[in-house]
């Protein structure tokens, strides 16, 4: 009787979960195995033709390679970062409260408006970015920082660190402060330099957050779809291209719907073996442990 | 518990009470006005003026007593206009839509506009209308929209600053190169010579790109649409050669240490344009008539367009012909419509001859109606020197081929876009782009 009840207390969650989670995600697969496109109102099933088209499609390619690329390096930046600021938020210093405080407004401001504000800032003649360089006689460096496309991929990695960071600041601070201060205590008695202190007490402390955040954020980056639209549409001439923008751009530019799908299964399978990856790497570590 | 239990009751019995009356008051003011909808995109980015805009209210319900119309005016960009149309028509929202001539035959590949041709028939002051006008809007000979606005594009000058630097108005490509040169050199870079949109998905800068196009190719369009054994098809008319030369055109506006057009705006579109020029950032641009109404944007604004500028005929090439893209605005139906004969209310409100007229008196644009163009308030207003400025385009002007352009526009800007940022030559790009268009032939997208 319990265990009837018990199913039928879960199925209004699995009803919802199939709604919004399981269909959407069957239809898109459904679509990628089709011609579907906003513009004709039937479609047919061509098995893998979308795929095929993808495997002969250069800026698929080059969208995929941005993807990665951003993810790495965008990830680990924050990482570094988020542990430097961390590690530099736990000094005792006068005026570190109102600065952890202040720290996390990137976070709260919202993605448009942030974007908004770069872009503004990297504008030709009034932008701050070209106003100090000229004002340091750096002519030469002034230019559209959003639409150059030596330069714009590198935005997008500053955007996403201006935001991030000090999410992963904070977060890693809030895991550091449950180490007990007397394993500080003991290392530094035994010798221990500040350096090795943070190897071997604080680094082991907040693995378990590390992984967290680092997972999340790969998923994040790997989907992000509104820095890099908002900021430069994936281009000047793709140089910014990343897959979530180029399936949206197949979907509503093209009106490729069927074709479009195909890219979003494509990542979700990339997705899933990193996922598939992680899980094993963290079965392992409980194992050892 | 009991008492628990009555008081549940007796709030139910409330709810159920509240909502029921809510729902028949709603459905009794419901059924008394219809609500009509009308995404229309410049009322909302200010081509219009907002004054305009309001009275424009004021009069319609005085004009269409009997409906209320909803003052969203739809998401204000002709892309997420188009997205959203084709999302949602099927709900019946919007009921009128107004609209790019490029984006007709979509609508009608997906039958999501109505054919006014028995509406239109019936109207008395169908033949006020300019047929020049009408032809456009009709797709296998049945008309889908109703015209309000038409024009024919030409080149806005500073004629105080091509004065200033003692050069002449450019007739040629190669003039319009050099002049643009030259006032980017004396102004040291603080007036560009010239404007061109460049940004993949802009409406102007396609329009643009087909201007440049008909005047290397005869006036004749990329793409030729006939009837074989009662199926459409669609045949690509452009060549290599043509393409290479247009687009040799973008990569020459962009080279040189004083380039004709900034490099730090390649990838822009018609937001950077307009103010653009109404702020005295450039000298040249091609240009349509709504310009007129960023007269409201500021003194500078106002003293460019009423005392600094003049129009002429846009540059063409030495071997080409003089040639412009003919723009005429479509007023149309959602098949949808719950109440389509609101719908045509609105729409013969809208292209009536003194809404017409007052709507292109503040924005400019030419009418596409006899009477509204023969008012006075064009004279009063001081327009009518632009409006004949754009008119005098109208016998080279040439309609864009019905078909689905957006992604073939897509593919020209950005085929535009590789040769201004050097990533291919315009040969290479030239022949990238005729594989791009066969090959969106050969999928059946056009």
């Amino acid at each position: 009787m319990n265990r009837k009840n018990a199913y039928l207390l879960i199925i209004p969650a699995l009803a919802i979960m199939c709604a919004f989670t399981v269909y959407p995600l069957a239809e898109g697969i459904r679509l990628s195995f089709t011609n579907a496109s906003m513009l004709r109102p039937t479609y047919r099933y061509i098995g893998l033709g979308n795929f095929k088209q993808m495997i002969n499609d250069r800026v698929f390619w080059l969208a995929l390679r941005h993807s990665v690329v951003l993810t790495v390096i965008v990830v680990l930046l924050q990482l570094v970062l988020g542990l430097i600021l961390a590690w530099a938020m736990k000094q005792e210093v006068p005026g570190m409260a109102a600065f952890r405080s202040v720290i996390m407004a990137s976070w709260v401001i919202p993605v448009a408006a942030t974007v908004t504000i770069f872009k503004f800032m990297a504008q030709p003649d009034v932008g701050f970015i070209n106003i100090i360089l000229r004002s340091i006689g750096l002519d030469r460096l002034v230019r559209y920082w959003f639409g150059d496309p030596s330069t714009a991929f590198a935005c997008i990695i500053l955007l996403h660190l201006w935001r991030n960071v000090p999410f992963y600041g904070i977060t890693f601070l809030a895991a550091m402060q449950t180490i007990p201060e007397s394993l500080y205590e003991s290392a530094e008695i035994d010798g221990a330099s500040p350096l090795q202190s943070f190897w071997h007490i604080t680094l082991p402390g907040i693995s378990h957050m590390i992984m967290v955040m680092v997972t999340i954020h790969v998923l994040w980056t790997f989907n992000n779809f509104d820095f890099v639209y908002l900021a430069t549409g994936g281009g000047p001439v793709d140089s910014t291209q990343v897959l979530p923008v180029y399936v949206y751009k197949q979907s509503w530019d093209r009106y490729a719907a069927g074709y479009g799908a195909s890219i979003g299964t494509v990542m979700l399978l990339l997705l899933a073996v990193y996922f598939v990856i992680y899980l094993l790497i963290q079965k392992k570590g409980e194992y050892e442990r | 518990m009991r008492s628990r239990t009555v008081v549940f009751k007796r709030m139910a019995t409330v709810l159920t009470a509240s909502l029921l009356f809510i729902c028949v008051l709603g459905t009794s003011l419901g059924a008394a006005q219809y609500r009509l909808t009308f995404w229309n995109m410049p009322f909302v980015t200010q081509e219009v003026s907002p004054d305009y805009v309001l009275l424009w209210q004021n009069d319609a319900k005085t004009a269409l007593p009997d409906y209320v119309i909803d003052d969203y005016y739809g998401p204000g960009k002709y892309k997420d206009q188009r997205d959203r149309f084709l999302l949602q028509a099927r709900t019946g929202i919007p009921d009128v839509i107004e609209g790019l001539i490029e984006d007709m035959a979509v609508y009608v590949n997906n039958g999501i506009i109505e054919p006014l041709d028995s509406y239109f028939a019936e109207w008395a002051d169908g033949d006020q209308f300019v047929e020049s006008t009408l032809e456009p809007l009709k797709i296998d000979g049945k008309l889908y929209g109703i015209p309000y606005n038409t024009n024919a594009r030409a080149l806005i000058y500073r004629k105080d600053v091509l004065e200033q630097y003692g050069l002449s108005v450019p007739k040629t490509w190669d003039e319009l190169i050099e002049t643009a040169r030259a006032i980017t050199e004396k102004s040291n870079k603080q007036i560009f010579g010239f404007f061109v949109c460049t940004e993949i998905g802009d409406p102007r800068a396609t329009q643009e790109f087909i201007t440049w196009y008909f005047q290397v190719s005869d006036r004749n369009n990329p793409f030729i649409v006939s009837t074989v054994d009662g199926e459409r098809v669609v045949e690509v008319t452009a060549t290599v050669d043509q393409l290479e030369k247009v687009l040799d055109l973008y990569k020459q506006l962009y080279e040189g240490p004083f380039p004709a057009c900034d490099p730090n705006l390649r990838g822009t579109g018609w937001p950077t344009e307009d103010p653009g020029y109404v702020a005295g950032k450039f000298a040249m641009a091609p240009m349509g008539p709504w310009l007129w109404g960023r007269r409201a944007e500021g003194a500078t604004a106002k003293d460019i367009l009423e005392n600094r500028s003049a129009l002429t005929r846009i540059p063409y090439p030495k071997d080409g012909v003089p040639a412009t893209y003919l723009e005429v605005k479509p007023i149309m139906m959602n098949a949808f419509s719950k109440n389509k004969t609101a719908a045509w209310d609105l729409i013969k409100y809208i292209t009536s001859k003194e809404k017409m007229a007052q709507w292109l008196v503040d924005s400019g644009g030419i009418p596409a109606r006899v009477d509204s163009l023969q008012m006075e308030i064009f004279d009063e207003a001081g327009i009518r020197w632009w409006i004949d400025g754009f008119a005098a385009e109208l016998p080279i002007a040439v309609a864009m081929a019905p078909i689905n352009w957006g992604p073939v526009n897509e593919a020209n800007l950005r085929a535009v876009n590789y040769v201004i940022y050097n990533q291919m030559t315009p040969r290479e790009a030239a022949e990238w782009l005729i594989n791009e268009y066969h090959e969106l032939n050969r999928q059946g997208t056009l």
